[in-house]
């Protein structure tokens, strides 16, 4: 296999508290140049952890294994100064909150181009000029002049049109978005989406889009994994995953979204998500799942390959595709 | 800007008028005869009778006091009688170099202070923490005169690196004669600022806006300065301003252990040759400064934070 | 079940006392022996404090002399300890006066509102907007050195800080609805502020006493420096560090003790206040 120029995440775990509390176990994804790929997940699954560890950017208390390869580097064994000159350059990430996620002293066009400055060995004044151009390119009307404005200036949507120009500014071929619409109206919503998709396309970027919301994911997205109390339960194309899912758990997601979009958490299952200190070894949807049996409950269950490029955490699949 | 500015001052009128109140019967609490008590040994009936009327002691009180606010206001407070000169002139000319300490000290303070905030919180909770805490607590412990004489004998009198008295003779001399008094008065501010400081850099290591900065891989030298220190130092124009007087406090103690000539050691020093006057003066100008500082520091707050501009 | 005991039904005192974080204990235990050694000076040592021995001039710290002997002869430490008397009384008193006047003065403010509440607001205002050392400093210039003078003088800058603390939990309390139930049942006004509102707005005032009572110790060690507080022979913290500052040169241990003893007690009443808040924290939350 030839080695892809994008993010691979292999086998990745997430532990707390010296191993007793494991917050993510044996994530695998990857997000190849050019394509985007969503996570999808209650809050809670682990899908924030395992997209900011894609940085290097966990918190101190936090301790990973496996592989995360961007390219031929390899994050997880980086030194603070390679992260920092990868950060930026070869991925970024925009969040969930632009009212808070800006430097609320600094100018927005500064913001922009110190990434730019952080990256690149080009002149202040050229660093301006670009930061300037970014922001018109994401959509900011009268962008020369607003580059002097600070962010509590601006309303919720641009200013996340300026995180995502902060993320562009040196040119990563990996954007990572946590949530990027969670905090904006409906109407702001669908603009940035398209927005991110529109940048993708023009830029060959690799998007990992992270979402609570399968409707979200799926509007911009080729392929879709399904996180669920920490592991990855379903993985595969998004039309796949739309209309033929094979895990119990993502057939509820996918009933939740239809019926109502804003609910963070699962109405449609009962029962709430298992907490971090007690996931079982076996099959940790079991307990909320009306199609379990008891193997389920009895031994871990592995990701099976279901089709072509698509995989279920469920030894159920073949009842699934029944019902 | 301007009509919160405005505000601020209107609100400083009642104010005003009642410390020019209180300075005005600050006399009034002398035991006797206040013309007796100010001349003392030199004491006699014409010269009793003289300062009496000069004083204007013989009118009802508040005639006095309007006499007194009338005078006041024109910089009139009378002659002092140690000096044989205007008090406004004997004061106010010593004003400069009391300043010039304060906001050395305060320089001196925010260096100190910000490197162990930062230790302090990126090490929260650990080892260096705690000690820390305890050491500036015995900072905050150590009364200004003895810190300060233990200072001058350290670094004054033992290893000889700085002058011990009086401000110099102007220029980079002021300031190495100024420099023992604002140690001083630092170690006695600088707990205040890194109890402040430490829980704020503690908040902006945690925000949403230093993450993004670090997930756009922003040099480390412009992630410290303009995303951490520059939104952790915003409180501290506000504790300044709030603790002002306890710095004032400390530069009176401070200016008479060091001789320095500035308004505290005249105030010190008018007690024992009892010019009242002078006395009413140089309190009257310490509480100005807390009131115009604590104005200033309101509009300098909204400068450093350019949300509380736009909201005023 | 016949194992189990219950705890004796005897009232082990206020919460506070047992419950203790580390902080309260170890401030609390060592404010106790301080105060026990002030109290008990002649025993904790043999020497005089006043006495004058010139033979025995400024020697230096010694197993026979812990902290050394002043110009006139005397021994520091045990003129340190019994300094300790004077300075635990500044404090003590220095908190004490304004803390009752403030209090009650708060209360009214807050509870009556209106003009009253704006008249003592103004009042307020206008002392704190002077440097607390600088009018303590001013008063007792006019009215004359002294202790009387100097109690006076603390009690006039620093009722102000106890009034607005407990103005604010008294108009934060007074819509509580146990205070509202008790007017209802027509309590008079008194039995409602001291019996209803104080017990519950006192808390805030009572941490804020610790850092004021090492503010009170250190202000009145300065006043003494000065010559403003107490007077020769008196042992006093910040008279002994005035009178022995010149024989620094040669006997720097003339000053230490004094000092250290400052350092001490500030220490131990903010290891108390420290204390102190965590416990009023915990209440509240």
């Amino acid at each position: 296999m030839v080695e892809s120029p994008g993010l691979s995440i292999e086998n990745l775990s997430i532990a707390f508290d010296d191993g007793r509390k494991v917050a993510v176990s044996g994530v695998s994804l990857s997000v190849p140049t050019g394509e985007a790929v969503g996570l999808v997940g209650e809050s809670g699954s682990g899908k924030s952890l395992t997209s900011r560890a894609a940085l290097g950017l966990l918190p101190k208390t936090a301790k990973a294994s496996g592989r995360i390869r961007l390219g031929d580097l390899s994050i997880l064994d980086m030194s603070p100064a390679q992260l920092r000159s990868v950060r930026g350059a070869g991925i970024a990430m925009i969040f969930q909150d632009p009212m808070s996620s800006l430097n609320p002293v600094a100018r927005v066009g500064q913001s922009i181009a110190q990434v730019i400055l952080s990256h690149e060995a080009v002149s202040a004044d050229d660093a301006e000029s670009r930061a300037v151009t970014l922001m018109d390119r994401v959509g900011i009307r009268d962008a020369k002049a607003r580059a002097g404005s600070f962010p509590h200036e601006f309303s919720g949507g641009m200013r996340q049109r300026i995180m995502i120009a902060m993320a562009l500014a040196a040119k990563p071929r990996i954007l990572v978005a946590d949530e990027p619409t969670t905090a904006l109206d409906v109407i702001v919503q669908k603009n940035i989406l398209n927005l991110l998709d529109q940048l993708r396309r023009e830029e060959g970027m690799g998007l990992l889009l992270v979402s609570h919301d399968l409707a979200v994911v799926a509007s911009l997205c080729s392929r879709i994994a399904v996180m669920y109390a920490g592991q990855i339960v379903e993985e595969g194309p998004t039309k796949e995953i739309l209309v033929r899912p094979r895990m119990p758990y993502t057939a509820g997601l996918l009933a939740s979204t239809r019926r109502d979009k804003s609910v963070k958490r699962l109405t449609s299952i009962p029962g709430s998500p298992p907490a971090l200190g007690d996931r079982a070894a076996s099959c940790r949807f079991a307990p909320r799942c009306r199609l379990a049996i008891d193997p389920c409950r009895s031994a871990p269950v592995e990701l099976i390959e279901v089709g072509p490029r698509h995989g279920a955490r469920c030894i159920r699949t073949q009842e699934m595709a029944h019902v | 800007m301007i009509r919160y500015t405005l505000l601020r001052l209107a609100q400083a009128v009642p104010v005003l008028f009642g410390i020019s109140i209180v300075v005005f019967f600050l006399v009034r609490l002398i035991p006797g005869d206040p013309a007796v008590a100010a001349l003392g040994s030199r004491a006699t009936p014409e010269l009793i009778a003289r300062v009496r009327d000069q004083l204007g002691l013989d009118l009802p009180i508040w005639e006095q006091y309007l006499n007194f606010l009338s005078h006041a206001l024109r910089g009139d407070f009378g002659i002092s009688f140690f000096y044989q000169q205007d008090v406004w002139l004997v004061t106010v000319e010593r004003l400069p170099i009391t300043l010039l300490l304060m906001g050395y000290s305060i320089a001196l303070a925010v260096l100190i202070a910000v490197p162990f905030a930062f230790l302090s919180a990126v090490r929260q909770g650990q080892v260096t923490d705690h000690a820390l805490r305890v050491l500036f607590t015995i900072g905050l412990g150590m009364p200004v005169f003895w810190s300060g004489i233990i200072l001058a004998y350290i670094l004054g009198v033992k290893f000889q690196l700085l002058p011990i008295t009086g401000q110099g003779a102007g220029g980079l001399d002021t300031l190495a004669h100024l420099t023992l008094p604002a140690i001083t008065l630092a170690i006695s501010i600088s707990p205040i600022l890194v109890r402040t400081l430490r829980s704020s850099i503690i908040e902006v290591l945690a925000s949403d806006y230093v993450t993004t900065g670090r997930a756009m891989g922003l040099r480390s030298r412009y992630l410290n300065l303009s995303y951490i220190l520059r939104n952790s130092l915003r409180p501290v124009v506000t504790v300044v301003t709030i603790n002002l007087g306890y710095l004032i406090g400390g530069t009176v103690i401070v200016e008479r252990i060091f001789s320095i000539a500035g308004v505290g050691s005249l105030l010190i020093g008018s007690i024992a040759t009892r010019d009242y006057a002078v006395i009413q003066l140089s309190t009257l100008i310490f509480a100005l400064l807390v009131l115009v500082t604590n104005l200033v520091g309101d509009l300098l707050y909204s400068l450093l934070d350019p949300r509380m501009a736009l909201n005023k | 079940m016949s194992d189990v005991t219950l705890p004796p039904l005897r009232n082990r005192g206020p919460a506070w006392l047992y419950e203790g974080n580390w902080s309260l204990r170890i401030g609390l235990v060592s404010f106790l022996i301080i105060l026990l050694a002030a109290i008990f000076a002649p025993l904790v040592t043999s020497y005089d404090p006043i006495a004058i021995d010139l033979a025995k001039a400024l020697q230096p710290p010694s197993l026979v002399h812990w902290m050394g002997t002043d110009h006139l002869g005397r021994d520091v430490f045990t003129r340190v300890v019994f300094a300790a008397r004077v300075d635990l009384q500044i404090g003590a008193i220095g908190v004490a006066l304004p803390l009752i006047i403030g209090t009650i003065v708060g209360l009214i403010a807050g509870y009556y509102g209106g003009w009253v509440d704006a008249v003592i607001g103004r009042i307020v205002d206008v002392i704190i907007a002077f440097p607390f050392l600088v009018l303590v400093i001013a008063i007792v210039a006019m009215l004359g050195p002294g202790l009387i003078n100097l109690y006076i003088a603390l009690t006039v800058v620093s009722w102000v800080l106890y009034t607005r603390i407990i103005r604010a939990e008294t108009i934060a309390l007074k819509k509580r609805e146990y205070v509202l139930a008790a007017r209802n049942l027509g309590f008079g006004h008194l039995r409602i502020m001291f019996g209803h509102i104080l017990p519950n707005a006192i808390a805030p005032a009572l941490v804020f006493a610790m850092s004021d009572f090492a503010l009170d110790v250190q202000v009145g060690a300065t006043l003494s420096f000065f010559g403003l507080g107490a007077q020769p022979p008196t042992p006093e913290w910040g008279l002994m560090i005035a009178e022995t500052r010149s024989m620094m040169l040669t006997a720097p241990w003339v000053v230490v003790g004094p000092g250290l003893a400052i350092v001490v007690v500030s220490l131990v009443v903010s290891l108390i206040g420290d204390g102190l808040a965590d416990k009023v924290r915990r209440l509240d939350g």
